[in-house]
């Protein structure tokens, strides 16, 4: 049964026993009422109607008297009028008589008033006897009728007072008794509705009570549980074990959608904690393949070099010591194999350098340099190149800069920006390597006038292994700009570049002249060298 | 040059053959007096033999490396004040370092110049 049916059957009994007692109440007050009404009425009436069979009875004894002396014959019509009237009044006081003592007081009155009329009767016809015997008899007679009649009136008397008495002893006490009957009926009637009363205001509080009980057990309780289960949930903890459902109803169903939603979760989070494990795994797995990757590199890299350092000193060994006995055509071939191998070598450097970063093993070295003189090899170092592709480089040197830093891979990254610009530049370009420098900080500028880079790529240039759209057919492992923003970070500088295409580019590193050691407690490595690991 | 490394006695090792061949082309043009050696063991053992003046020592060597051979050099008294430069693959930080640590008097990166193999052998007589 749902929540809402049972406050409904429990507002419905309620109302049940608010209209019941209405009604009830109001049935009660109209018996009382009429009771009320009823008692005083009947009062009144018979009081009425005992006066009236009193007047009556007064009538028939004046009327009666009269025509005893008078001989009135109008007086005989008054009587019977009377007689009437006393007979209306008893009709009406027997209807009224609703208990025994009126019912005998009404028949005893009724017997009594008969005897009276009988008398009267015999007294009009005493007295009609004694006017016939009047002139024609003697004294004696007439006085002997006389007291006849005289008698005869004392009897009737006797007999209206009867009457009185009748009406006045007989009636009275009737009427009480209706009062101790009314009474009984309003206190009886005033009781019952007293522990009617009682009883269905006991039961409306029970059904409060039943109706809190229910709203307790059936709908806090169970909120409860879910609010605090929820609770636990949200919180992410352990899920909690399914609730009962112990009703079918609106919370019931709560609760059995809850279970569901706490068994989806519980599934749900099993499979994430799976896959993440798995992914964990992976991951591990991942990281030792990148592990294996830096060290094949690195491992690859040291055994080119080897080879490597043969060629390239063999070569100038050759040039060096040829000294003019080499044709010029084969001084030439010597020349390019020798650019080529030192080509090849800054390729392992830099290969080397980005295992040695992926590793997180490098570790820059602090020792002043100059720069100017940094500068000066590195155009030297390019030159061969740059006139090899008819390429024009030019550079202002710069004087003596004394610089704190790494002076391998600070020409390792000025190198790589040259080489970048010689690279991009057509020929009959140039390029153009400038440096400046203030108190604290030195700028090293690379301008070309090559094929530029479009604006929607420029910020991803100095991201590894990029290599602009623009680039085409330009041959390069896009490490290059990643190593010079690399280096230049690591000496806390920075790199910025702005090109428009078909222009040229600006590649601007500054670094600054000392390392940052305002800490005298951190290590250079921490704060003006940022570890890539 | 100020000091005429010709009567410097130099120990050259290294485990390829055409690198030791031009080290010692370089340093006989230079006109020092070489011994070759091509692994660790080698080299240590014809340091102690021969006692040179100084000892060109490739840093990946096998058998014994170039650290390694430079430590025990160092701490036998009998061959300490042998000069030890050593040939690293990198100049990084933690090969100069070993290598300091180790004893050796200087470094240098491979390949290296001739010029700056001049240059170290100047600066090793002059300490002499």
């Amino acid at each position: 049964m749902t929540i809402t049916r049972r406050l409904l059957i429990v507002l419905g009994l309620f109302l049940t026993i608010l209209i019941g007692r209405t009604v009830f109440f109001d049935r009660s007050l109209q018996v009382l009422q009429s009771q009320i009404l009823t008692l005083t009425d009947q009062t009144l009436v018979r009081e009425e109607l005992a006066e009236d069979m009193a007047l009556a009875t007064a009538d028939v004894a004046l009327a009666t008297s009269y025509y005893a002396t008078s001989r009135d014959p109008e007086l005989i019509a008054d009587l019977a009028q009377a007689g009437t009237e006393f007979q209306q009044a008893l009709d009406a006081f027997t209807a009224t008589a609703t208990t025994r003592p009126m019912a005998d007081a009404a028949l005893t009155v009724a017997r009594q008033f008969n005897d009276l009329n009988r008398q009267s009767g015999r007294i009009v016809a005493a007295a009609d006897r004694r006017s016939g015997l009047e002139g024609e008899a003697s004294a004696i007679e007439m006085a002997a009728a006389d007291q006849t009649i005289d008698n005869y009136l004392a009897r009737f008397h006797v007999l209206e007072d009867a009457i009185s008495a009748t009406l006045d002893h007989v009636i009275t006490p009737a009427t009480d008794s209706d009062v101790d009957r009314a009474r009984t009926v309003i206190s009886s009637e005033i009781e019952q509705t007293r522990l009617l009363s009682l009883g269905m205001g006991l039961a409306a509080g029970l059904l409060v009570l039943g109706a809190m009980w229910v709203i307790e057990r059936r709908i806090a309780q169970p909120t409860r549980r879910l609010a605090a289960a929820a609770e636990t949930l949200a919180r992410g903890g352990t899920a909690p074990p399914p609730l009962l459902v112990a009703h079918d109803d609106e919370l019931g169903r709560l609760t059995h959608v809850f279970n569901e939603m706490v068994h989806y979760q519980n599934d749900s989070r099993a499979t994430l904690e799976r896959v993440n494990q798995e992914m964990v795994v992976q991951n591990e797995r991942l990281r030792e393949l990148d592990r294996l990757k830096d060290h094949i590199v690195s491992t690859v890299s040291h055994e080119l070099r080897t080879p490597l350092t043969s060629i390239i000193g063999y070569t100038e060994l050759l040039l060096e010591t040829s000294d003019g006995d080499l044709d010029t055509e084969r001084a030439q071939f010597l020349q390019v194999v020798s650019r080529n191998a030192y080509r090849l070598q800054r390729m392992v450097d830099d290969l080397l350098l980005v295992a040695k970063i992926d590793a997180g093993t490098l570790r820059l070295e602090q020792a002043p340099f100059d720069l100017g003189t940094l500068l000066r090899e590195a155009v030297e170092t390019a030159l061969p190149v740059a006139e090899d592709k008819g390429v024009k480089i030019v550079f202002e040197p710069m004087g003596s800069v004394p610089v704190v830093g790494d002076r391998t891979r600070l020409g390792q990254a000025i190198d790589n920006l040259l080489n970048n610009a010689i690279k991009f530049t057509p020929g009959r370009g140039t390029v153009e390597l400038a440096g400046h420098c203030t108190d604290s900080s030195a700028k090293i500028v690379v301008t070309d006038s090559g094929m530029g880079i479009p604006p929607d790529e420029l910020a991803r240039v100095f991201d590894r292994f990029y290599r602009s759209s623009a680039s085409g057919a330009v041959p390069g492992t896009g490490i290059g700009l990643s190593i010079v923003s690399y280096v230049a970070e690591a000496h806390g500088g920075s790199v910025a570049v702005q090109s428009q295409v078909g222009v040229g580019s600006t590649f601007t590193m500054t670094i600054p002249r000392q390392p940052d050691r305002t800490d005298p407690g951190q290590e250079v490595d921490q704060s003006s060298e940022p570890q890539y690991a | 040059m100020h000091n005429d490394p010709s009567t410097l006695r130099v120990l050259a090792a290294d485990d390829d053959v055409d690198i030791l061949d031009l080290i010692c082309y370089r340093l006989e043009r230079s006109g020092c007096l070489v011994t070759r050696a091509l692994d660790g063991q080698q080299a240590l053992d014809l340091a102690r033999q021969e006692l040179p003046d100084l000892v060109v020592l490739d840093v990946m060597m096998p058998k014994i490396d170039g650290y390694e051979v430079t430590r025990l050099l160092k701490s036998n008294p009998e061959t300490a004040g042998i000069k030890v430069i050593l040939l690293t693959a990198s100049a990084q930080e933690p090969d100069v370092v070993k290598g300091f640590e180790a004893g050796a008097d200087d470094y240098m990166t491979k390949p290296f110049s001739p010029q700056e193999l001049r240059m170290r052998l100047a600066a090793i007589s002059a300490r002499r």
